[in-house]
């Protein structure tokens, strides 16, 4: 029983996890904020909540995991204000293209949401792994969790070892240089801050992780 | 027409620009502000789906321009754009530029009516410091013919003149260049806001201006107008009474000339049309004096007047609702911003002190406030802000009218009339009942003012700035308004309106009729049908093309796709661009004919040896097939748009038999390539040549069995038959297609075609013409491709004709020894 439940990732845990991404992205929201001050124009706290409590008024009924994070992109894009929004937008809208219909996830589905997720920043912001963005979060998290499905682990262990990758990618950014976003306008004086979009893409797939982990127990 | 959206972090950023914009366009430009995010508390930021929606509110074929401030501003219109469908997404192109310069030179060109390309580089180089590099080496001037101009009104070549100046220059087809000699400045495009802008053109510099020797005579004629009209507006600021004119500041321009005035006649410009003879009235356009009366009760006055606000509020809502579709949502802009004067808390503020502090009516407290925000605005440098002024005392008067108690509207008057204002204000075109109106002139005023705008739509007669000299005309002296002219006579004699009621019943019949024929097929009398087409060269014509009444387009040049720019447009570009026409015209054929670039237009990259000869030189086909990678790109893109709808190819001074053959070959040899490369082609694309080469019109039955169709262009043939450059005004009347001689080449050319069963067409400027019709008609020609405008008259002119009668009068004339015998024959048949 446990392995159809951890083999999967099923519409009822996306709902929970876009739910915990809400609250913890509320929880956050002067810590995100702080972080963007110092490199940043001290928005992305607020940006990210505003989004996240459109994202919960708009999100549709229902076990269609696509449509589910089609409408998650599409309240990010008009509700974020910032960056954060079109990059958010657009990577949950390119991931989300190929789940339209479905009502739970393979390890493969996942990995491939996550791949495509992760090209849809590169493209949108015309960013690499490097620049001290959000995508030093995500791009090492969406390599781990197709390392780990392939290596034959679990949905909750393969998301908890994204999630890890995640949270080192995001403090490998405190000594980078910003080459994107308003951080890189302060050049080397963006050396030493942690970026806040990193962090804000550590704490969503946190999230992700804790709520897939939650609903199999 | 080509719409614009301005993304901005700031929602009050966003709607600002779009109001200086819609004000300096001239035209009302589709423009939409999408700026800040919905959070009252934070609502800095951008919104990308209301970016999308800002999209598609101005989205039509011609295309969207997509403005961003900083970095995730553009992000977020590029977001949006990956959310239109992809059919849209083509029509849609960010655009990379400085955004407040780079809205404000894109809706300027954009109410120019320039091109896609044009309107993208001119924003880009909206900001740059430094006059753009002419775009044509100094020698490729040399074809061009130069003449020195003084620009005398007071603001130079600024603002709305820049755009008056650009608008005027861009309905001509030739490079224009300008310099400032006075400055020392490079020559620049005469066509770019920008250009004209940064050569910094003030008041008594020199200017030389160079054009295309083929139109160089209308264009200096066209430049010499603004000037006498001082730029349209500009003459309304120079003698606005409250304008205090700077000191130093050369004394207002003479609008009207002593002996102008001894003859009756005062000149203006036109801005509707029409006829109309009547008494005059003039219409007081300034404050009303209003005596400070002593008041008790503040705050009894001050509820006076907030219910006077709301009132004169009510009344401009009720006079929008009543106007209905005669003005359009732009027009109702204008009223908007009227309202909003009326909210404006600073005034509010400043009225409601002054009648507590100084306690006197709240009526001679409105005026003063309004007559000194009036003056201010008529004082500033700015014109944009100085034509506010006028809007100011609009609502300054309503309110006025409400305070003091029911004086009538300005503009009602007991008997028809022909209405004399100093300068039109908007409001007055709302209140004007067509009925009892019969014209309008006005002392002041320009044609891209806000009641210049709307006054063009109205159905009665408008003339514009015809001087001080209409305040000498007395109140109901009898005058007569020729608006097509844009002239005004102050009582006339017997003769002059004798004269003119006959032009006035005759323009107007006509008009009615051939509006009516418009959309209806072109048909003889005795029910022969022929095809009438339009001549186009550009894809903003597409619209006015559409509502023409031509049933296909039979000239397509597009020599347009390669000026002005840095490199020839490839094929994926080409393509868009011709798919763009098919799919827009719906089923009508487009004739494409492939470049015709001569000696005589400079393109600069295409590295072209200079000719001493250009007319006779390596133009047309013969410069395509001499640079096959050049016409195969051009061949490829025509025949990927056959896929989408009927398509024709044409080429260009075509001379020989050889010439044919080889440029078939080429078109051969494309459409293997388009096949191997999977792309899709009407294989069965109707191929054609134009008749404009004395060789081909005489060697026409060998070329007639090559192709589908010829198509006769008068003017290179005519100037190729009697060896007469079209350029040179000494030989202009040699330069006439209705000669014999030109006559008989263009009826061997459709016995030719028909005797090889194939179609002729003729697209020069003699398809359109009235007088040419019976005899083209008599010929057997097939097709008519012209201006778009020439339709209506065309068509009725043709439904007045019977085709024996043309048979007969086509053998007489091509006996005939002259072209005014020609002409007169022709017009003795059509009873002119
Ligand atoms: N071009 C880009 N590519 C990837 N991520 C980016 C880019 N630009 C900005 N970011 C991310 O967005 C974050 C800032 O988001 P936010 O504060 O909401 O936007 P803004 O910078 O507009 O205020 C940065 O910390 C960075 O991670
Ligand atoms: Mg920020």
């Amino acid at each position: 029983m446990t392995d159809t439940l951890a083999g999967a990732v099923t519409a009822p845990m996306v709902r929970a996890w876009i739910e915990k991404s809400a609250k913890v992205l509320a929880d956050n929201r002067a810590h995100l904020t702080e972080l963007d001050s110092p490199i940043g124009d001290s928005d992305h706290g607020n940006n990210m909540d505003r989004g996240f409590k459109a994202v919960l008024e708009k999100l549709p009924q229902g076990d269609d995991i696509g449509a589910m994070l089609k409408s998650v992109a599409m309240s990010l894009i008009s509700k974020v204000g910032g960056a954060a929004g079109p990059l958010y937008g657009t990577m949950f809208l390119d991931g989300a293209k190929p789940l339209a219909g479905k009502t739970s996830l393979t390890g493969e589905e996942l990995a491939r949401f996550f791949d495509d997720a992760v090209a849809g920043v590169m493209k949108r912001g015309r960013s690499d792994v490097g620049m001290k963005t959000m995508l030093d979060a995500l791009a090492p998290a969406a390599k781990a969790f197709r390392e780990e499905i392939a290596n034959g682990s679990d949905m909750p262990a393969a998301l908890k070892a994204a999630a890890k990758a995640a949270e080192q990618g995001m403090e490998a950014t405190i000594p980078m240089q910003a080459q994107r976003g308003r951080a890189s306008y302060l050049g080397e004086r963006s050396i030493g801050h942690q970026d806040p979009g990193a962090t804000s893409s550590y704490l969503i797939l946190q999230a992700f992780s804790d709520a897939v982990e939650e609903a199999v127990q | 027409m080509i719409g614009i959206v301005i993304v901005s972090h700031s929602r009050k950023l966003a709607e600002g620009l779009k109001e200086i914009a819609d004000v300096m366009s001239g035209q009302p430009v589709p423009i939409a502000a999408a700026g800040g995010v919905d959070d009252p508390e934070n609502p800095l930021g951008t919104d990308g789906i209301r970016v999308l929606d800002a999209i598609r509110e101005v989205l039509s074929d011609e295309g969207v321009l997509v403005f961003a401030d900083i970095g995730s501003a553009r992000l977020n219109a590029e977001t949006a754009i990956d959310l239109l469908e992809p059919e849209e997404q083509e029509k849609v192109h960010f655009c990379d530029a400085p955004l407040v310069e780079g809205v404000l030179a894109a809706a300027v060109q954009i109410g120019a009516g320039s091109p896609l390309q044009a309107v993208m580089r001119e924003a880009r180089q909206a900001a740059s410091q430094k006059a753009p590099a002419p775009e044509a080496p100094q020698d490729a001037q040399s074809g061009g013919v130069t003449r020195e101009f003084t620009i005398r009104n007071p603001m130079g070549l600024h603002a709305r003149p820049a755009a008056l100046l650009v608008t005027t220059m861009n309905a001509f087809t030739g490079d224009i260049r300008l310099a400032n000699l006075s400055k020392g400045k490079k020559p620049v495009n005469a066509k770019s806001i920008n250009g004209i802008m940064l050569s910094e053109v003030t008041a008594d510099d020199r200017i030389s201006v160079t054009a295309d020797p083929a139109e160089a005579e209308p264009v200096f004629a066209a430049i010499e107008d603004l000037i006498r009209t001082n730029f349209g507006e500009e003459a309304a600021v120079a003698s606005r009474p409250a304008a205090a004119a700077p000191a130093g500041a050369p004394p207002p321009p003479e609008t009207a000339s002593p002996a102008v005035i001894a003859s009756g006649q005062l000149d203006g410009i036109s801005i509707a049309p029409g006829f109309a003879l009547g008494p005059l009235h003039h219409v007081r356009s300034t404050l009303p004096e209003v005596e400070p009366v002593e008041i008790t009760d503040p705050a009894a006055e001050t509820e006076r007047f907030t219910w006077a606000l709301s009132d004169a509020e009510a009344e401009i809502r009720m006079s929008l609702a009543g106007a209905g579709q005669r003005i359009s949502a732009y027009d109702r802009k204008i009223f908007d911003a009227h309202i909003s004067y009326l909210h404006d808390p600073e005034i509010i503020e400043t009225v409601t002190q002054r009648i507590a502090g100084e306690r006197i009516c709240a009526a001679a407290v409105w005026r003063d406030v309004v007559a000194g925000l009036a003056r201010t605005y008529a004082a500033l440098e700015d014109p944009l802000l100085q034509a506010r002024a006028a809007d100011v005392i609009d609502v300054g008067q309503r309110v006025l009218r409400f305070l003091s108690g029911g004086e009538t509207s300005p503009a009602v008057v007991g008997e028809p009339s022909v209405l004399a204002f100093e300068d039109l204000r908007p409001s007055d075109v709302l209140a004007l009942d067509e009925k009892s109106v019969l014209g309008i002139c006005t002392m002041t005023g320009g044609k891209t003012s806000h009641a210049g705008i709307l006054a063009s739509a109205l159905s009665i007669p408008v003339v514009f700035a015809v001087g001080d000299a209409l305040v000498g005309i007395e109140e109901g002296e009898q005058v007569l308004l020729d608006g097509t002219a844009g002239t005004i006579f102050a009582a006339p004699d017997a003769e002059t309106i004798a004269a003119m009621e006959k032009d006035r019943k005759a323009w107007e019949e006509r008009r009615a009729r051939a509006e009516a024929v418009r959309k209806l097929p072109a048909r003889t009398a005795d029910g022969q049908e022929i095809r009438v087409a339009a001549n186009m060269a550009s894809v903003e014509e597409l619209g006015v093309v559409a509502a023409s009444g031509a049933q296909e387009v039979g000239l397509l040049r597009t020599e347009f796709l390669y000026m002005r720019r840095d490199s020839a447009p490839g094929e994926d570009e080409q393509y868009e661009v011709y798919r763009t026409l098919v799919t827009g015209l719906a089923g009508k054929p487009l004739t494409v004919r492939t470049a015709d670039i001569g000696g005589d237009k400079p393109v600069p990259y295409m590295d072209r040896p200079a000719e001493a000869n250009p007319n006779l030189g390596w133009r047309g086909l013969r410069y395509s097939l001499g640079v096959p990678e050049f016409f195969d790109v051009q061949l490829a893109a025509i025949l990927r748009a056959s896929a989408h709808g009927p398509v024709r190819i044409m080429f260009p001074l075509v001379s020989t038999l050889d010439e044919v053959k080889a440029a078939k070959e080429r078109l051969r040899a494309v459409m293997k390539e388009l096949q191997a490369r999977n792309l899709a082609f009407d294989e069965n694309v109707e191929i054609g040549l134009m008749i404009e080469v004395p060789a081909a019109a005489e060697m026409a039955d060998v070329l007639a069995p090559e192709v589908d169709f010829f198509s006769i262009g008068t003017n290179d043939l005519t100037q190729y038959v009697m060896a007469a450059d079209r350029a040179n005004a000494r030989v202009q009347d040699l330069f006439d297609p209705f000669n014999p001689a030109v006559l008989r080449m263009i009826a061997r050319s459709i016995k030719a075609a028909h005797e090889a069963g194939i179609w002729i067409g003729m697209c020069g400027a003699m398809a359109g013409s009235p007088v040419a019709a019976p005899i083209l008609l008599g010929l057997g020609l097939d097709e008519f491709s012209m201006t778009p405008s020439d339709i209506p008259e065309f068509k009725l002119t043709l439904s007045e004709l019977c085709l024996p009668a043309c048979r007969d009068l086509a053998e007489d004339v091509l006996k005939l020894s002259s072209a005014n015998a020609v002409r007169d024959r022709a017009n003795f048949l059509l009873g002119r």
